[in-house]
């Protein structure tokens, strides 16, 4: 063997690596044992910080030991300023070197934030340059995109400066999700669009809308530059409105709904109504009973208040102190009345896509499809076409966005579910649409294939729901909002649960005929609507209980079930 | 004398090292640098040769002291020209056979295997340019160039990017192209919907060939695109102060564990037994003979007579050095061009361009290869390709921004015979290796060296890792430290490493390696004989 190199065996190796690892503990211990007892006996000295500092080069995740050195820079503070100081300036180099042994340490991060804060003279300029040092090690480091937002606001960076880094980072690696989100926290305020709260421009956000464009031509299957893409086709913020003021005589009821769920409870929520210009000291009620925050409250009415035949009453809401108003008159003779906002006119489906010049979502659909001939199969592509038809027009592209989900179901079947729902939406609003049109209080809604109910609070108004030949497990308790629904036809479902029907006030014909009831439990919110006429319940295993009828007849004694 | 006054140029530059005046380099680096340049420089002057680097090596040592004394004055840029190049000949390292590594290739697996790497600086190629429609652009090589790329349409994005994603997966779909195989590659890409300049762009800048079938051309997009996005934004790897440090880096691996390198020993002869027909030793020029079990040596040893008579291809060759880049812009360290031949057979002409930051040239100056195999002289070969993109002294100044070229210089170097089969009735026991060839990249270089190493030593591995430092035991061991006498009487393996170059008028240059009884030197020396050293 003469000649050869003498190599350490792996046995020897990892005895070698035992021996310094165990030294190490000792050390460790020792040292974190001592760090705890100057804690205890508040020997606030410079030793702590030597001890501490040690132990937080080699582990910077101990939030103990960064808290016990800020308490002595604390303690110091009061008349040793200047050491302070000293410490503070060298604090920085030590934390860099910290970060580099974790560079997604939640503590070392946060003394170093407070580092900066508490030093006298800070270079921010130089900490800006090492957060783009560790984002470029780690573009996704969440710690460090926080830390350089703190930065950028004490620094006083102007937000065009960080667009540019972003833009900068984009064009290195455009699956930098972190970055795209910057940018879209950034533009609205570079840009704002004079009209729409969080909105961007349009001279800037058709530039963005070339960027994202850029970015899922070359790499469709990328979901960062879509994410982005949705969110520049995004709506504004939905603004506070009463949307709807329903008076029915013959249940002395009067119904408002909002734009969003609110809580009329709420002092600074309250809504007053007047009735013939009277304050009226209403109470109002969820629909369901149960809810904290709705789309659609009641107030019932003491009875007399809208007697006379002859007499026309105005019933006036007033929200926000009187800032958002509606209201609805009762002529005489009828029994009811209401004023409703149109959902064409307020282009509330759109406003799922937010209302930009359809000449630039237009040309944005032309790339889609142009995307669409060469990556036939490419989910994004397709789910964003469905989306820039829903607010182009769509009532007019139904069958082509009903092709794209089929499409899509097949091509991405791990999300069947959401898609399904998505559809189901999409095909409410267009029965919506349909209902409005026709200026009629029946929604069609029959074999469409709904997985789920959307948009309930915009169906006040609705007297006869078909949702026959779906694939509904639910009747949702959001139902309630249909406090007009006389008849309700969901035969050839798969329903189990049927609590959307509870309180229904003038609930008369509900067929449920193929369905999944099995128990008489599950009928039990029948009960509530007082003024039930016919309930069909054929084809459901609850029909094969023995005795069957005699049961139902005792739970609903005011029906007559076919 | 000229040898004396380089050896004072480096200790000086040594000096500056240690003083931290020069910025930029590794210490290690520097000192293997030191070494290559001496080496290689040494040669050229004894023998006159080497128009380039020789004349300034005597002015080299007072340009240092001088800038010892005034360091602040170069900050401004000197006028580049005749003068400034030779003053400042140390700063240049020319190779004879300009290589680039795939970052993903076999070369790259077997430095950071064998530890190998530990010896070598590397700079990613910063990009990758192309000529198209009569422009030089450079090539949207990764997704992130795509993306930003201003000279692509947003359909043509898809397009190409589609296209180099079923390039880089297309042995998995091989019922896609099947029809396609032995035709054109560029009827396959008309298939696709690439468009003309597409086709120009996927072809030369990314497959790099010329006119090639879609097997092969599918072959080499997919080597191109593999090596993508492991370092840099390039598949391609720069080893700094010159491909011919592979070599030495190697070398040195090889001497750390015992291996001895006589250099300067040019061969005489072979002695062969006339009943076995084997190699049993050489004899060198002072007419020793040194006993081998193997011989390795480069083809060009072969005498004529073992020879089929099959000419060898020779390889075109331009070296420039210029006063900018190409295609100027914020990150030129090194760029690659490829450009189809004028030659019918599908050859391509690969320019690379080195910046100082390659430790290959001197500061403002920037270093042009150009390599093709020959159709005719390399005048006819490479002027036409050339003289396009530069200026040259005696022009016009028709087109201020092409970079003016202040040193020029073309030459024709052996091509390698290609295959061994090209020789008739060798020595069992004398082991060929190829000349450098012409390509971009060293090629199967590995893949070869390993086949060599095999045949001669089945049971051992090839290049395994070498042991970090602090596993090695000192002390215990009774290594021999061999004296002269020691080295004679353990010749056991003789290998002989020799330039390239005989048009050059290269003096022959070889390396004799003693093996001691460890395994460990040969297997690195096989791949040194292979790289060969190769700088002027």
């Amino acid at each position: 063997m003469h000649g050869r190199v003498k190599v350490k065996t792996s046995a020897e190796q990892a005895e070698t690596k035992r021996k310094e690892r165990e030294k190490k503990l000792k050390l460790y211990q020792v040292a974190s044992a001592a760090a705890a007892s100057k804690r205890a006996n508040g020997e606030f000295d410079k030793e702590a910080l030597e001890i501490t500092q040690n132990i937080l080069e080699q582990n910077p995740d101990i939030a103990s030991l960064w808290n016990f050195r800020r308490e002595i820079l604390l303690f110091w503070e009061k008349d040793r300023q200047e050491e302070v100081q000293e410490v503070l300036s060298l604090e920085l180099p030590f934390l860099e070197s910290c970060l580099r042994v974790n560079p997604k340490s939640y503590g070392a991060w946060h003394h170093r934030a407070w580092v900066l804060v508490h030093a006298k003279h800070t270079d921010w300029a130089k900490e800006l340059r090492l957060c783009g040092a560790f984002l470029q090690k780690d573009e996704r480091n969440f710690h460090c995109w926080d830390h350089r937002r703190f930065v950028v606001q004490h620094a006083g960076i102007p937000d065009t400066d960080e667009l540019e880094y972003t833009s900068q980072l984009i064009s290195t690696n455009f699956s930098n999700y972190s970055a795209w989100h910057y940018r879209s926290c950034l533009l609205p305020r570079i840009y704002p669009d004079p009209e729409q709260k969080g909105r961007v421009a349009e001279d800037q956000l058709l530039k963005e809308y070339e960027l994202a464009q850029n970015a899922f031509f070359t790499d469709p299957s990328d979901q960062s530059a879509w994410f982005y893409h949705r969110w520049l086709l995004g709506r504004a913020e939905i603004e506070d409105a009463i949307t709807c003021v329903y008076v029915s005589k013959p249940l002395q009821t009067v119904l408002v709904s909002f734009s969003k769920p609110v809580n009329l409870r709420n002092e600074e929520d309250e809504a007053v109504l007047f009735v013939d210009s009277r304050p009226f000291p209403s109470k109002w009620q969820v629909p369901d009973k149960r809810s904290t925050f709705s789309h659609v409250w009641v107030c019932k009415l003491p009875p007399g208040l809208l007697e006379g035949e002859t007499l026309q009453h105005c019933l006036h809401v007033s929200w926000k102190d009187g800032r958002l108003k509606k209201e609805c008159l009762l002529y005489p003779g009828s029994k009811e009345s209401w004023c409703q906002d149109s959902a064409t006119d307020q282009k509330l489906f759109s406003l799922e896509l937010s209302i930009e010049k359809s000449s630039v979502l237009r040309a944005e659909m032309d790339s889609c499809r142009q995307l669409l001939d060469l990556e036939p199969e490419n989910k994004w592509c397709l789910l964003t076409c469905i989306l820039l038809s829903r607010v182009l027009d769509p009532l007019g592209h139904a069958s082509k966005t009903l092709t794209w989900f089929k499409k899509l179901l097949a091509v991405d079947p791990l999300r069947t579910g959401y898609y399904k729902d998505l559809r189901s939406k999409y095909q409410v609003e267009d029965g919506l649409l349909c209902m409005e049109y026709a200026e009629t209080r029946v929604l069609h809604l029959a074999r469409k294939e709904l997985t789920s109910l959307f948009h309930l609070d915009l169906m006040v108004l609705v007297t006869h729901l078909d949702v026959s030949g779906n694939c509904l497990h639910v009747l949702p308790l959001a139902m309630s909002c249909l406090q007009c629904l006389q008849v309700l036809h969901a035969d050839d479902n798969e329903i189990e649960d049927i609590e959307g029907v509870r309180n229904l006030p003038v609930l008369q014909d509900v067929c449920l005929k193929n369905n999944r009831l099995a128990h008489l439990s599950q009928l039990q919110p029948l009960t509530s609507c007082c003024r039930l006429v016919s309930v069909e319940l054929g084809g459901n295993l609850v029909e094969n209980l023995p005795d069957f009828y005699t049961h139902l007849h005792e739970l609903l004694t005011h029906t007559r079930p076919v | 004398m000229a040898m004396q006054s380089l050896e004072v140029a480096f200790e000086e530059s040594e000096n500056l090292e240690n003083k931290g005046i020069e910025e930029g380099t590794g210490e290690g680096a520097v000192e293997v640098a030191g070494e290559a340049t001496g080496e290689g420089a040494a040669e050229t002057t004894g023998e006159g040769a080497g128009e380039t680097t020789g004349e300034g090596a005597g002015e080299a040592a007072e340009e240092v002291s001088e800038d010892l004394e005034k360091p602040s004055e170069d900050q401004q840029k000197p006028l580049l020209n005749r003068e400034y190049v030779v003053s400042n000949s140390r700063k240049f390292n020319i190779d004879l056979a300009p290589k680039v590594l795939f970052a993903r290739g076999d070369l790259v697996e077997l430095l950071c295997h064998s530890k190998v790497s530990r010896y070598l600086d590397f700079k990613s190629v910063s990009r990758v340019l192309t000529h198209l429609n009569g422009h030089l652009m450079q090539v949207p090589c990764t997704r992130a160039d795509v993306f930003a790329s201003r000279d692509l349409s947003v359909v043509h994005k898809r397009l190409l990017m589609k296209f180099l994603t079923f390039c880089l997966d297309h042995e998995d779909h091989p019922e896609e192209f099947a029809d396609f195989a032995e035709r054109p590659f560029c009827e396959f890409m008309t298939e696709r919907g690439l468009t003309p300049s597409l086709q120009l762009l996927v072809s030369q800048a990314v497959a790099m060939v010329s006119e090639v079938k879609t097997r092969t051309g599918l072959v080499a997009a997919r080597r191109f695109l593999r090596s993508l996005g492991r370092f840099g934004r390039t598949p391609f790897l720069w080893s700094l102060y010159g491909a011919g440090e592979l070599s030495q880096a190697f070398c040195r691996m090889c001497a750390v564990f015992g291996g001895i390198y006589c250099l300067r020993h040019p061969l005489r002869g072979f002695v062969l037994d006339r009943r076995t027909g084997n190699c049993t030793a050489v004899i060198d020029y002072k007419g020793h003979r040194i006993a081998c079990d193997w011989l390795v040596v480069e083809e060009s040893y072969i005498p004529q007579g073992y020879c089929m008579g099959i000419r060898a291809r020779d390889i075109s060759r331009a070296v420039l050095i210029t006063d900018k880049s190409l295609f100027p812009s914020d990150s030129n360290e090194a760029s690659v061009l490829c450009m189809p031949g004028k030659g019918p057979d599908g050859t391509t002409i690969n320019v690379l361009e080195l910046s100082p930051s390659t430790m290959t040239c001197a500061p403002n100056t920037y270093l042009v290869h150009v390599t093709c195999p020959s159709s005719g002289s390399p005048w006819d070969d490479l002027a036409p390709i050339i003289s396009p993109l530069f200026h040259f002294e005696n022009e016009p100044e028709s087109e201020p921004s092409r970079p003016h070229v202040i040193m020029a210089t073309y030459f024709s170097m052996s091509g390698s015979m290609g295959d061994v089969d090209a020789y008739q009735d060798l020595p069992l026991n004398l082991l060929l290796c190829r000349r450098p060839d012409s390509k971009l990249d060293f090629g199967a270089a590995v893949e070869k060296a390993k086949v060599l190493f095999q045949r001669m030593y089945p049971e051992e591995d090839f290049c395994p890792p070498a042991p970090e430092p602090e596993d090695i035991i000192y002390g215990e061991s009774d290594t021999i430290n061999p004296s002269e006498e020691v080295l004679h009487q353990h010749w056991g393996l003789l290998k002989v490493c020799r330039t390239i170059c005989r048009n050059c008028y290269w003096p022959e240059k070889y390396s004799v390696h003693y093996e001691g009884n460890g395994k460990l030197p040969h297997t690195f020396h096989t791949m040194t004989t292979f790289f060969g050293h190769t700088r002027l």
